[in-house]
């Protein structure tokens, strides 16, 4: 499923949750490498790193000129045009996005965190759902001002650095979330390495499709190979293992029980086979009912024993 | 409560024993009926079950505000169901919204299941049936048969709120024939930069305005008599308190205005309750970080509906569940004229999504298993069960099956 959302699947507002433990850029990359080899505009505004660092780790195969690096690294408060001052509003996206040449258009913001820390969230939420062609339910259909067509907005999030309520409304705006979480085998840090991908997406018909997948980045293109998700996607785990990875899996809870919870399929067999001592077997009915019965009556003194009128001792 | 008050009452037998001396009873609107119970005037919610559950419908005046869902698709469902039933029954329509265009929503609105349509669906059902009953003439059931034929389906008789069939679109020759208003809220602050009055959310404000404007220009306004022609205005607002609206409420706990939406729902109110209008809002109640504002705003709506789905939770794989789609909950149903309200009988209430149509119907366990049944398929149903009683998820997760 990743595999396709980064193959031009994703529409509308796609949200890139990274954390500390698991970096989103090379994810947010890799968006970007595809959506420049399939021909788009790529807007990409830059607050977090240089524009030779972003270039640095794209594709060189994935047609650098199609990519258009906003700079606001180098120019934080807006100096020189596009900064934090104009993102916080709409129209400064349209400024942004101006000269484009028609045809579908890719707006990459890395990142959002930057901007939500130093701007009030609703005018930025307001300028993210306001963008052409972003609302829900008509992607791509409106153009845009200059012939252009804003396909999608792709958002990297440091998802710790915000309150589970303002993460809570981004993703109640966004058509795709896709949040990051780090997995025990990715020790590694940066491509190559496993990581794990919770997918959620809004489909048009008013569906949602939720999915976990691994992915490793590779270091040519294609950017990326998904996995298959194997069986149950991670082991049970609480807070509690997670804060130390590994002791899972040497904690025996079986240790100190005083009797077997496990039983092996011959230790079951002869568990069935023994008799249990309350159980009434044919062969322990036959020996108890073969001496034939014989009934033992000692009449009462109040017995009615005459059989002419049952109701004679009735008090009418 | 002028507009509470005039129930128009118009069929013997009906009628409130206790009526002002002079009042001119509302001549019938289309669209509406006296309840049976106060004399009020009722309109359709656009889903007839909902409209039981509710004690016979919304009241004309009143605000039905729904608790969204975590993914807004039922709230969406049920919002566009009352447009719907709006344009069927030929009332006025104000659609405002701060994230779809309105002539969008519009455009997606149900198709109705016309009566005849309906009826034919259920004929075709019946003949069927007949073929079969004359070959095989009961004799047992001579008795019967000369009584009067009960209606199979509620929808057939009435007028009142109709079924939609969600698969298909409304036609456009009927969106046509409506009158309906828009307020799209970024449309209106490109149009108007700047206001701030009130000390409100400027979105607020400006929804307020406009939705006045259009009760007292358009004629529903009930304090000043109208000489033309009565309707009904339904509005329907979208994703009230959202960030959208210019609000944060949802983004924090302690927002800069904690009472601006809580105003804008006490105008809103006082201006519903002096005009011929009934309003239904979805409010992302899942969103709002403080819980004392979700309180607020259900103390200041008539009638709160919350939506639960089961999407991507885990009772969406339970097997007790695996009928509905989601459960509703009954928070408030407003007291009008009088001390107590209708009480729906039941609190379970769980709704479902078939291929065309949405009811909520009363929650039923599912039926016992009989013996031949596996005892480790019935350990299961009970052990959900039990989780449905407690309800308290987490309790099933960490058991684990020891074997002795």
């Amino acid at each position: 499923m990743l595999g396709e959302l980064v193959a031009g699947a994703a529409e509308g507002l796609v949200l890139v949750e990274d954390t500390v433990d698991c970096e989103g850029r090379s994810l947010l990359q890799s968006f970007v490498a595809a959506a420049a080899c399939r021909g788009e505009c790529v807007h990409v505004f830059g607050f977090e790193v240089s524009e030779e660092e972003f270039r640095g780790c794209l594709d060189p195969r994935a047609a650098p000129h199609r990519v258009q690096y906003h700079d606001s690294f180098h120019d934080p408060l807006g100096w020189s045009g596009v900064g934090l001052e104009a993102l916080g509003a709409q129209e400064s996206w349209f400024q942004g996005l101006r000269g484009t040449p028609g045809g579908a258009v890719t707006v990459v913001v890395d990142s959002l965190s930057w901007i939500l820390l130093r701007q009030p969230s609703p005018a930025v939420c307001q300028a993210l759902a306001g963008t052409p062609a972003l609302m829900p339910g008509s992607p791509g259909e409106e153009v845009g001002l200059w012939g252009a067509r804003v396909q999608r907005m792709l958002v990297l999030l440091h998802a710790d650095l915000h309150p589970p309520g303002l993460l809570g409304v981004l993703r109640s705006l966004a058509r795709v979330v896709v949040a990051l979480a780090s997995t025990s085998q990715g020790l590694g840090v940066g491509r190559g390495s496993l990581h794990l991908a919770s997918v959620f997406q809004r489909m048009r018909a008013g569906k949602v499709v939720t999915k976990k997948e691994y992915y490793t980045l590779q270091p040519g293109f294609p950017p990326m190979s998904v996995e298959e998700p194997r069986g149950p996607m991670s082991p049970p785990r609480d807070d509690d293992t997670m804060a130390h990875p590994g002791t899972w899996l040497t904690f025996d809870p079986r240790a100190q029980l005083t009797f077997n919870p496990g039983v092996s399929v011959e230790q079951r067999q002869v568990r069935d086979a023994m008799p249990l001592p309350f159980h009434f077997s044919p062969c322990k009915k036959l020996s108890v009912l073969d001496q034939g019965g014989q009934i033992y009556y000692e009449p009462d003194p109040g017995d009615d024993l005459d059989d002419e009128d049952p109701d004679d001792d009735l008090d009418v | 409560m002028a507009a509470l008050a005039t129930g128009g009452a118009t069929r013997r037998g009906i009628a409130p024993s206790f009526r002002r001396a002079g009042e001119p009873g509302l001549a019938a609107l289309p669209g509406t009926r006296p309840s049976l119970r106060r004399g009020q005037l009722l309109l359709s919610s656009g889903v007839p079950s909902l409209d039981a559950v509710l004690g016979g419908g919304l009241a004309v005046g009143t605000l039905l505000l729904i608790e969204e869902d975590k993914y807004g698709i039922y709230s969406n469902l049920l919002f566009k169901y009352f447009l719907a039933e709006g344009i069927v029954s030929g009332h006025h329509l104000f659609v405002a919204s701060a994230k779809e265009d309105p002539a969008d929503i519009l455009k997606e609105l149900p198709a109705p299941l016309l009566d005849d349509i309906y009826k034919n669906e259920v004929n075709e059902e019946e003949t069927v049936f007949k073929s079969k009953e004359s070959q095989d003439y009961m004799k047992i059931a001579w008795r019967y048969q000369n009584l009067p034929k009960m209606e199979a389906s509620p929808a057939a008789s009435s007028r009142f709120g109709h079924y939609y069939d969600v698969s298909k679109t409304l036609s456009p020759e009927l969106l046509q024939s409506t009158k309906w208003h828009r307020f799209f809220l970024p449309e209106e602050i490109s149009l108007q930069p700047n206001i701030n009055i009130c000390n409100m959310t400027s979105g607020y404000t400006r929804l307020l305005q406009s939705i006045q404007r259009i009760i007292y220009q358009e004629g529903f306004d009930g304090s000043h008599p109208q000489k033309k022609q009565k309707n009904i205005l339904r509005i329907g607002i979208q994703n009230l308190g959202s960030v959208l609206w210019g609000e944060d409420i949802c983004c924090t706990d302690n927002p800069e205005d904690i009472h601006s939406l809580t105003k804008f729902l006490y105008i809103l109110r006082s201006l519903l309750r002096m005009s011929l209008s009934a309003c239904i809002i979805t409010v992302p109640a899942h969103l709002i970080q403080n819980k004392a504002i979700m309180e607020r705003v259900t103390n200041l709506s008539d009638t709160v509906v919350g939506l639960e789905s089961f999407i991507g939770s885990e009772r969406e794989t339970n097997p007790l569940y695996k009928d509905y789609h989601g459960l509703i909950h009954i928070h408030q149903i407003p007291q009008l004229n009088s001390l107590i309200c209708d009480v729906s009988d039941t609190k379970d209430l769980a709704f479902r999504l078939k291929r065309k149509l949405f009811t909520i119907e009363r929650l039923h366990l599912p039926p016992d298993l009989s013996d031949t049944v596996s005892r480790s398929s019935k350990q299961d149903l009970a052990e959900s069960a039990k989780l449905l009683s407690s309800g308290c998820g987490a309790m099933a997760m960490g058991k684990k099956h020891l074997d002795f």
